[in-house]
């Protein structure tokens, strides 16, 4: 993951830099499973890490602590933000009606089919084996070659493949037995 | 064409196949799987670095306040130090802070002395007064409270709705408002969630209504006049609340937790006429008031339960703590037991599925009476307890019955595809919210109590969430999150009326009802 930055600069090695990118994807997986919102989802990211910045002693606990520290944070504002759902504004659609149509894929219609079909995916995607998940996620958030793969996860290089093609196959069946072969 | 939607993916051509599909459009399902995850990772991507883009920004000007280029409360080295202090003075009352608070102490100490003889006084000759009176199940999931009865003298019976502007109170049947208290969720330039906020449901005892909030301040405890609305107090506290106050013998208990890992939380015992702290106890565990009782205080941490004496905060018995990430979601006492709910909250591999349990617990002493079987997804709405079944939703799109006396599961109806609300059981019939994928036609479910079979759906052509059912004298009240209350007959889900708050000036919410009869 390459963190973008903004015009006022932290170091990315700087521990706040390092705590995000090894435990950032992690933690949005988790949040992700509870919250389909990607804004929402955002929204709960930024204030588990927001925990970290302002938890002194973090960096005293070894990565798997770490880790275990920022779900329990996680944990814990997600069941507050369940709680606060009641309170949940919500922006009416007359209110964005003239911006959202410019582009035809930002239609309220089109979004909500790609967001549910995103749900979907993600909630087959959880149940896959862990190492069928990281060689998913590096192949298609990283855009790694099944070699580069199989060299960062320290595997047979025909390994990776067969995973990666039975992750995919697995999930192109349940894509045909979820829409009845609706392929048009 | 067949042949293309049955591509399957190939070991040793892999790499250049999904280049290929994802070239072309996607009308194989082949090709859409590869589409749809490319999609999705690009959305997770965007996710991170939005996240991260905010984060820096918050990190750089905290860095600018501090020498520390992580954390910006290395500034407070010595408050910091303070407050490690306090997490290992847990199990003992808790002293203020400061310095600047000395003050405030010596003139606490003294009012606390005054209060303590004045309210001990009261709780005497209340318990006497109303001895026995208490032992009612406390069903604080139902939302509507039972006390009118012995307080016929309040005006208070009515509907109370809280959105995201404040608290009103309003006709139950026709939804006209008698009053609202107002917050400005906007003020000082919030973002769209709001500065202020009402926190958590309503307490209505005795001509007052009780509710945390927060405000850019920082996190109060309100208590309003039932009559008007006008504001009779209102107490800052150091943390979030974690729960309803619940108001007993004219004291609050009340939870409130920093809402980080670090867990520091205090359980506040407050004067209900003042506002002013009797006492408070200090934790190193996120902890959250669910019933007093008798004298008890019966509260829950992450992973136990445990006791205070509500008179001075001394602690009681303290549950074995639950097996490694389960997390307590609800407590409650019906009829002499303790039943809790838990669910998983910490996962060290996203393919573990989830597990919840529902618990029974000896409330004299602690002892665990049972335990339920495994239930797939989390619960994070109290059960509720009718007759001898208990019933809960799971996020799983579940709804289950279990037997109060052993746990053992009477039957399981699967709604939808999450049911978030506590079901609510009135007449020999279970309602229930049910959450649809697209969060936006979710219904209501009616099922036979004792079976669970289906008698009747109502869609709602709106977002329900986790917002509480209601239902009283035939009729249920469903909030949706466009501002409406909707009205429906308890016997077939038809339609009463519907009034909407959507016309106010704050930001569209799902009301929070409490109903007082």
């Amino acid at each position: 993951m390459q963190l973008k930055r903004s015009t006022k600069r932290i170091a990315q090695d700087a521990p706040i830099g390092v705590l995000y990118q090894r435990n950032a994807p992690s933690i949005l997986t988790y949040i992700r499973r509870h919250i389909s919102s990607p804004e929402d989802a955002e929204d709960l990211l930024v204030e588990v890490f927001l925990a970290a910045l302002e938890h002194n002693n973090l960096l005293c606990l070894n990565e798997g602590e770490q880790l275990a520290w920022l779900r329990r944070v996680a944990h814990n504002k997600l069941i507050d933000s369940y709680r606060r759902a009641k309170n949940r504004p919500v922006v009416t659609l007359d209110e964005v009606t003239d911006t959202l149509y410019e582009d035809e894929e930002q239609t309220p219609e089109r979004v909500a089919l790609r967001q549910e079909e995103h749900n979907l995916l993600r909630s087959h995607l959880t149940h896959l084996p862990e190492l069928q998940q990281e060689v998913l996620r590096l192949r298609f958030a990283v855009g790694l070659r099944c070699t580069e793969i199989a060299a960062l996860l320290n595997k047979n290089e025909g390994a990776v493949r067969m995973l990666l093609s039975r992750s995919l196959d697995l999930l192109r069946n349940i894509y045909d037995n979820h829409h009845g072969r609706e392929v048009r | 064409m067949d042949t293309q939607n049955n591509e399957r993916f190939m070991p040793e051509t892999i790499d250049e196949q999904v280049d290929r599909l994802s070239q072309m459009r996607p009308i194989t399902s082949a090709a859409r799987v590869v589409h749809e995850l490319s999609a999705l990772y690009r959305q997770d991507a965007r996710i991170l670095e939005g996240a991260w883009q905010r984060l820096e920004e918050r990190a750089v000007s905290m860095e600018s306040s501090a020498t520390d280029n992580f954390y910006a409360n290395e500034k407070i080295d010595g408050q910091w130090s303070q407050q490690e202090r306090m997490r290992h003075m847990d199990g003992t009352i808790s002293q203020r802070r400061d310095n600047k608070r000395f003050p405030r102490i010596v003139s606490m100490i003294a009012a606390t002395l005054i209060i303590a003889i004045v309210v001990g006084s009261l709780i005497f000759i209340l318990n006497t007064v109303h001895q026995g009176k208490t032992t009612t199940a406390h069903h604080n999931q139902t939302h509507v409270a039972a006390q009118g009865s012995t307080h016929t003298a309040y005006d208070q019976a009515g509907l109370y709705v809280t959105l995201l502007d404040g608290v009103y109170r309003v006709d139950a049947k026709s939804g006209k408002i008698r009053w609202h208290y107002y917050m400005n969720p906007f003020q000082n330039g919030g973002n769209s969630s709001g500065t202020n906020r009402v926190e958590w449901d309503l307490t209505i005892v005795n001509g007052s209504v009780y509710f945390g909030g927060n405000d850019d301040n920082g996190h109060y405890l309100y208590a309003l006049k039932t009559t008007n609305g006008t504001l009779l107090w209102r107490k800052q506290l150091d943390y979030d609340l974690t729960g309803t106050p619940k108001v007993v013998n004219g004291i609050i208990y009340v939870g409130a937790s920093d809402g980080t890992a670090a867990d520091h939380s205090h359980i506040y015992a407050l004067d209900a006429h003042t506002g002013a702290i009797l006492w408070s106890h200090s934790f190193n565990f996120r902890v959250t008031v669910n019933v007093i009782d008798h004298g008890t205080i019966y509260a829950s941490s992450s992973t136990m339960l445990l006791t205070l004496n509500a008179s001075d905060g001394k602690p009681g018995w303290t549950s074995k703590a639950l097996p490694s990430g389960q997390y307590f979601s609800s407590l409650q006492l019906v009829g002499g037991v303790l039943y809790a709910s838990s669910s998983e909250g910490s996962h060290h591999s996203a393919t573990e599925t989830q597990y919840c349990y529902e618990y029974a617990y000896d409330p004299t002493m602690g002892k665990q009476l049972w335990q339920s079987e495994a239930v797939n997804g989390f619960v994070i709405s109290a059960p509720t307890i009718s007759g001898d079944s208990l019933y809960f939703g799971s996020q799983n799109g579940y709804v289950y019955a279990l037997n109060i006396k052993d746990g053992k599961q009477r039957w399981s109806y699967n709604a939808g595809v999450s049911v978030y609300p506590s079901p609510q059981v009135s007449g020999g019939i279970v309602y229930i919210g049910e959450t649809s994928r697209s969060f936006d036609n979710d219904s209501v479910i009616a099922l036979n109590a004792a079976t669970g079979k289906h008698v009747w759906s109502k869609t709602i052509m709106d977002y329900l969430g986790s917002t509480q059912l209601l239902v009283n004298n035939g009729i249920l009240y469903v909030p949706s999150d466009n501002g409406v209350v909707h009205l429906l007959k308890t016997s077939d889900g038809s339609q009463i009326q519907s009034y909407s708050f959507s016309k106010r000036p704050a930001p569209l919410s799902a009301p929070a009802l409490t109903l007082v009869q």
